[in-house]
């Protein structure tokens, strides 16, 4: 990694930030108006400066459950992505375990693996490790059959070539098809983490007392919708910069297995 | 091409038969290549050099005769080390900087190599020791990819279309270093190329191969002699090869 | 019995089937000419809770009024007093506790006429032999629905008695609630008492205990008071030329109930044509708990009443704006 180029990603990473902010300013701002204007009642919208006032007055509330969410985002999303990379690997090593592996990948992609929540509640109970096994279910299966596909599809001439010098399948796997996958392999991580999100709020939203999805249940029985809207609020920022982290590592330390490098 | 050292026998097909799945693609009578010999291989695409490169560096067995090199049937293991191989396109991998693409051919074929540059000064290509492979030029890329087939110092090195793309100064200075490499390492070095002026120019000995079921060897030439491109092209228009 | 006649009852029995088949699409899907379309949102699922509704149909109470009604069902009150405030329904069931809440968001929420003149909500579990008294539930892990109504009852109960969230390990939950009771995931579940509780009660996998499968405190014999089960509509469609239709649909819905009562075994028949995957026992035990939760008086309303129920949410400090309780009368 050149420090050059980490230095002109810190740059578009700021701007970047800077076009995030603007942009969602301006929709509040716009929202605002329109509420006001058109006199929205409060059950259907809040306003955008009341969503601000109660991060404000409750931050320390908010910041608690946003960091219990990210935790399980990233805990079970990390979990999910490195759980996927390696069945992956296992059955891009072997057409036997593709053989008879592969279906089950199929099957659990058919349906939507939310439906095991409530299984999974009564099994583990409302805890941490409900919303992190659920964010890793999530998160699991996109970097499974992406990076399988990237890992069994390697450019041919790169193959012939690591061939050429005697490589072993083994290290093929490893050296060669593995690096190659790397894109394939952000990219799948980049939809992965935004699943481990959703995971862990609809986790939060089956029990337990923590978290922003938490915050959403409980505000809804009172009709807190400027609460609501702050956690989705904090919601979009999470998952935001989650996948902005991503994007950063893919710009800096991946960045040599871009083939426009 | 006028003052050669003493040549020694790197390659000597006799009655060869080669191809897949017992079904004959190449038949060679007699070929003999020496040391320090660069010499090109010139016939349409699918008439059996891919064959040959494939026989000759162990990939296929062949289906009948025999294949020596230095005078001796050779293990896989041994063939592996000693002859290597260049692809079309010149693919490097490209997250590695070339550096580490020799390194790791170096590494592969396991022989300890001193430092990436000594081998890239075969090539005269020491500066793009620290650059990724996309941002080479095609020359460049050419020169990388020689390199990493040069590493272990083989005993035949083989070429597949390696001026393809390149403009003529970057061809004679590849070719150039490749026979400087052939002599000094005394290699055998075969090239494929579908353009019968690049096999004229940068080789000193053109086998033509002639399409047929399987492909034989239709003619050689020596590249310097008088008349030899003519000969090619008269040969190739009466037997409509090309 | 000759092959004639068998052959003619068969051919009887296929066409009846045929056209038993055909009539109950009838009955349930297709229009019938010149009556106007109505929709009548439930704030919950086909339970035994609305079983009064169903039956106002089946008699043909809402035809009777000119209307073909189709009654829809959803996930909670909350959802169903804002459906109510937009004018996307015109009339709904409701809790009383959404009926006050939705009100103080500015949905100007009336009610037509309350079903439930206490709150259902209990606080139960597996029987047990150490659990008689709330205070035994203290330390233990209690299920709350977050999204519900019932939380802030639950909050009114822990007020009334002196206790506090701390006292017990509350923790918020989702779904069915009696794996997780079977599961011992928690101990006790703040439900409905004609839902969840009755269905326990009558399931043969779960022990009895004095003769009992559950234990069961009721909130409004905790303090809680304040109403339940209501009718509602918005002060636009009261003040519409359909504000009479409203309520004579209200009326009708309560006369569902009535007859209901009175003839369960009927009601409950015509509701298991309409949904014969239900479980009978759960439908009956689930029933009879509606009836005794109903009362003698109900459909009626008053403006104390609602005080009451009003005053629950100010104590809890949940209304930001002052209601008069008429307001919420039409």
């Amino acid at each position: 990694m050149e420090i050059f180029s980490s230095q002109s990603s810190l740059k578009i990473f700021r701007q970047e930030i800077g076009r995030y902010v603007t942009s969602v300013a301006v929709a509040g701002i716009a929202w605002q108006i329109t509420v006001t204007a058109f006199d929205v009642p409060k059950y259907l919208l809040p306003r955008p400066l009341e969503v601000i006032a109660v991060l404000f007055k409750e931050y320390p509330a908010f910041i608690e459950a946003m960091y219990y969410t990210s935790k399980n985002m990233l805990v079970g999303g990390s979990l999910g992505i490195i759980a996927g990379m390696f069945t992956a690997l296992i059955l891009a090593s072997s057409k036997a375990a593709r053989w008879i592996l592969e279906p089950y990948l199929s099957i659990f992609q058919s349906f939507p693996r939310e439906s095991l929540l409530p299984l999974l509640v009564v099994w583990i109970g409302f805890g941490a490790g409900l919303k992190i096994i659920n964010a890793m279910l999530l998160a699991f299966f996109p970097v499974s059959v992406i990076s399988l596909n990237a890992l069994v599809n390697t450019r041919k001439d790169y193959i012939e070539l690591v061939k050429s010098w005697g490589m072993t399948p083994q290290n093929i796997l490893f050296k060669c098809r593995l690096m190659c996958a790397v894109p394939s392999i952000i990219s799948s991580a980049k939809l992965a983490l935004p699943y481990a999100l959703i995971g862990s709020v609809l986790g939060e939203f089956m029990g337990g007392n923590d978290g922003l999805g938490n915050i959403i249940m409980t505000s809804s029985a009172t009709f807190r919708l400027d609460r609501i809207f702050a956690s989705i609020l904090l919601l979009a920022l999470l998952g935001t910069l989650g996948v902005g982290m991503i994007t950063f590592f893919q710009n800096t330390v991946f960045k040599r297995f871009y083939l426009d490098n | 091409m006028s003052s050669r050292p003493k040549q020694k026998r790197v390659l000597s097909l006799r009655d060869l038969i080669a191809g897949y799945n017992q079904l004959p693609v190449i038949s060679i009578k007699n070929l003999e290549i020496c040391s320090g010999d660069v010499v090109a291989l010139v016939g349409e695409s699918g008439a059996g050099k891919s064959t040959l490169f494939a026989a000759i560096g162990g990939a296929i067995n062949p289906i009948s005769g025999t294949l020596l090199i230095e005078d001796k049937v050779q293990s896989p293991e041994w063939r592996r080390l000693n002859i290597s191989r260049t692809l079309q396109a010149f693919p490097l991998l490209h997250w590695l900087t070339v550096g580490e693409n020799l390194t790791l051919a170096a590494k592969t074929k396991g022989v300890t190599l001193p430092a990436p540059s000594s081998i890239l000064a075969h090539v005269r290509a020491e500066h793009l020791e620290g650059k990724y492979v996309n941002s080479l030029s095609g020359g460049e890329r050419c020169r990388a990819s020689i390199a990493q087939a040069i590493v272990a110092n083989p005993v035949v090195l083989l070429l597949d279309e390696p001026f393809n793309g390149l403009d003529g100064r970057v061809k004679r200075e590849v070719a150039d270093s490749v026979f400087k490499f052939a002599r000094r390492r005394e290699s055998a070095v075969l090239f494929a190329s579908h353009d019968i002026g690049d096999a004229m120019a940068y080789s000193n000995r053109v086998i033509v191969l002639k399409t047929g079921a399987p492909t034989t060897i239709g003619m050689e030439v020596a590249s310097g002699e008088f008349g030899s491109l003519e000969k090619i092209y008269s040969f190739l228009e009466e037997d409509g090869d090309i | 019995m000759n092959m004639n006649r068998l052959l003619n009852s068969t051919i009887v029995l296929i066409v009846t089937l045929l056209g038993n088949g055909c009539g109950n699409e009838n009955n349930s899907d297709t229009p019938t000419p010149n009556l106007k379309e109505f929709e009548i949102l439930l704030d919950w699922q086909a339970e035994p809770t609305y079983l009064g509704v169903y039956y106002a149909k089946s008699l043909g109470l809402f035809s009777d009024l000119g209307l073909n009604v189709s009654i829809i069902q959803s996930w909670g009150a909350n959802q169903a007093v804002s459906s109510v405030a937009t004018g996307r329904y015109k009339i709904s069931t409701a809790s009383g506790g959404a009926t006050v809440l939705g009100h103080n968001k500015g949905a100007e929420i009336v009610s037509l006429g309350v079903l439930y003149p206490n709150i259902p909500s209990v606080i139960y579990g597996l029987a047990s032999e150490d659990i008689e008294t709330i205070e035994d539930l203290k330390g233990k892990k209690i299920g709350i629905y977050p999204n519900s109504i019932t939380v802030n009852e639950f909050d009114a109960f822990l007020k009334a008695n002196t206790l506090s969230r701390s006292d017990f390990d509350v923790v918020s939950i989702s779904g069915s609630d009696v794996p997780l009771l079977a599961s011992g995931q928690v101990d006790a579940v703040l439900n409905y008492w004609e839902m969840s509780p009755a269905a326990i009660e009558t399931n043969n996998d779960f022990k009895l205990i004095r003769g009992k499968r559950t234990f069961t405190f009721k909130l409004s014999e905790h303090g809680v008071g304040g109403y339940g089960l209501n009718i509602v509509t918005s002060r636009d469609v009261l003040n519409s030329d359909e504000g009479d239709l409203v309520k004579q649909v209200a009326e009708a819905i309560i006369e569902g109930y009535r007859r209901a009562s009175q003839d369960p075994q009927n009601a409950l028949e015509l509701f298991f044509n309409e949904f014969p995957e239900k479980d009978g026992d759960y439908v009956r035990e689930g029933f009879r708990r509606v009836v005794e939760l109903l009362g003698e008086n109900f459909g009626l309303q008053t403006v104390e009443g609602w005080q009451t129920t009003l005053d629950i949410y100010d104590q809890l400090g949940l209304l930001d704006v002052e209601i008069e309780a008429d307001s919420l009368l039409p």
